[in-house]
């Protein structure tokens, strides 16, 4: 557990809910996209069920951030609101609801992390590897949105540790702190989500 | 080489593995999804209205805490006792009366005019509903006392009451009430409120409720009941739309005016009432529901006599069970 997310999340709970613009907004951009793609993933893609599902979870959670108590982070709670929204609307309009199960429940999703090796490149091994690919989605998701910048300007983009620093308003010396920290943060919410040691994958 | 160099070695390594594991897996997942603008600021928009008409709301509450206690201990004063000019404001009309009172109470009477400063009573196996304004419903169950302060707002002393404020969310008036612990106001729903012994309870059967408690706000959805006590904690406890304790405001349901209706309209309120989902057994059948026109009158029927009335006079057919009203078509035999 995260004691110092945990503080922060609390502290922005308390904030939202006594009616501070700025921390709305903070809230808001912070954790809108990570919804959104965390519940995209879930429904398949459609990106107007996605839409309306995020409006109701955040309408939800903006009128209970009052009792929220800090038992789990914010975006735990967040996701959780989303999955049972999703699940009202799919009943509500009879649609077949078995990809709002959620992935981290899924037994079958230790058996496939064991089947994965990255480095391997067979076939057969291809859709294993878009599967892994989507965990790592997902598992971003739950890191703050500044550590899965980083990551992804850092291993996807190519950018400079002094890019990294200019895009977050940060020093280059705590842009490579941020680095380091989104890196161990990323492998432990990798972890903790799938119950799976990334480093076994590499072997 | 010493110990220590041994364990520099060691974290260099693993961190170069870190990174190496990191570096492939970000690799990849690839880019994530770039979100439209349009829709970030479309849910923005829609999301910061809610929470500032939230905070809103909420801010109107605490400021109605202490008036409750107020009108609580105004009650205890002055018991039963009009102004000149409540005397003046009707709010509405008795719609529905179940059982009798005791020799100690007054009678309602059906079409009676209720008006703003009314302290209604009712005894045991005795119940009544009333319609106010905008097609609102406000139910009391037996054994309980209830002064209608204004058309939206009422305060509880004993007992329990039903609100059906309609479906539509939003609304500029909503309904509030008070007892001597906390208050709940509706944003649109069916919900009920209870007092006694110092402890209150609100279920909502549909859409939300506000409830103030406490120097906080806490919102109690569709399928929540909670039960508040002076300086214990808020008990979250769920009950589901046709549970069997919303029987009670059932039985007080105002009847339904079915001349010139159709059908799926009929069935909308009896699905409403009870709870219960209303399912056509195919497209056509609900089709049908919606091109049969309805006459004649099933005023002070219950919800579950009035469907039996009114669809033995048709070709339709139904089942209940313990959650939904299935709607079918009878067979013509050949």
């Amino acid at each position: 557990m995260n004691f110092s997310q945990l503080h922060q999340d609390r502290a922005l709970a308390k904030r939202v809910a006594a009616g501070d613009s700025d921390a709305f907004e903070a809230f808001f951009r912070e954790y809108f996209p990570r919804l959104f793609r965390f519940t995209m993933s879930r429904v398949g893609g459609d990106t107007d069920l996605a839409e309306e599902i995020v409006q109701r979870t955040m309408c939800r959670l903006v009128r209970k951030m009052g009792s929220y108590r800090g038992e789990a982070l914010l975006f735990t709670w967040l996701c959780q609101i989303c999955r049972n929204e999703m699940a009202a609307i799919y009943k509500q309009r009879g649609l077949q609801d078995s990809r709002t199960v959620p992935l981290e429940d899924n037994p079958a999703i230790r058996a496939a992390l064991e089947s994965i090796s990255i480095d391997s490149d067979t076939p057969e091994k291809e859709q294993n590897k878009e599967e892994l690919a989507r965990f790592v989605r997902l598992t971003l998701e739950y890191l703050p949105a500044k550590y899965a910048t980083a990551l992804e300007m850092k291993y996807v983009r190519g950018c400079s540790v002094d890019e990294i620093g200019e895009h977050l308003a940060i020093s280059t010396k705590a842009a490579e702190s941020v680095l380091s920290r989104a890196r161990a943060a990323f492998k432990e919410g990798f972890r903790s989500l799938w119950d799976f040691d990334p480093d076994f994958l590499l072997d | 080489m010493n110990k220590e160099t041994d364990k520099g070695i060691q974290e260099a390594d693993t961190e170069v593995r870190s990174d190496d594991t990191v570096a492939k897996l970000m690799n990849l997942a690839g880019p994530r999804l770039l979100i439209p603008a349009d829709l970030e600021e479309r849910v923005h928009e829609n999301v910061h209205h809610e929470w500032r008409s939230f905070i809103s709301r909420r801010n109107r509450l605490r400021w109605a805490i202490p008036a409750s206690l107020a009108a609580t201990i105004l009650i205890a004063l002055a018991f039963n006792i009009r102004t000149p000019e409540t005397q003046l404001q009707p709010i509405g009309n008795i719609a529905h009366v179940v059982g009798v009172p005791d020799t100690a109470r007054a009678a309602f009477v059906v079409g009676d005019t209720v008006y703003a400063g009314d302290n209604l009573e009712t005894s045991t196996n005795h119940g009544v509903s009333i319609a106010l304004a905008g097609d609102i419903s406000l139910r009391i169950a037996a054994n309980t006392s209830l002064r209608l302060d204004q058309a939206d707002e009422f305060t509880l002393t004993r007992g329990r009451m039903y609100i059906d404020s309609g479906e539509r969310i939003y609304r500029d008036r909503h309904m509030t009430v008070h007892t001597a612990i906390g208050s709940a106001t509706d944003i649109g729903t069916q919900f009920s409120v209870a007092y006694e012994n110092k402890r209150m309870s609100v279920a909502v059967r549909e859409g939300r409720v506000d409830v103030a408690h406490d120097q906080s706000i806490v919102t109690a959805e569709a399928g929540d009941k909670l039960t508040l006590r002076p300086d214990l904690d808020t008990v979250f406890d769920s009950v589901s739309p046709y549970d069997p304790s919303w029987n009670w405001a059932t039985s007080l349901a105002p009847g339904f005016d079915i001349e010139n209706q159709s059908l799926m309209d009929f069935l909308k309120w009896a699905s409403r009432e009870t709870g219960k989902t209303l399912v056509f057994s195919s497209d056509d059948v609900r089709m049908a529901a919606m091109g049969t026109e309805l006459f004649g009158s099933i005023l002070n029927f219950t919800p579950a006599e009035a469907i039996d009335s009114v669809l033995v006079t048709t070709q339709f057919r139904y089942r209940i069970d313990e959650q939904s009203i299935t709607i079918t078509k009878q067979v013509r035999a050949r």
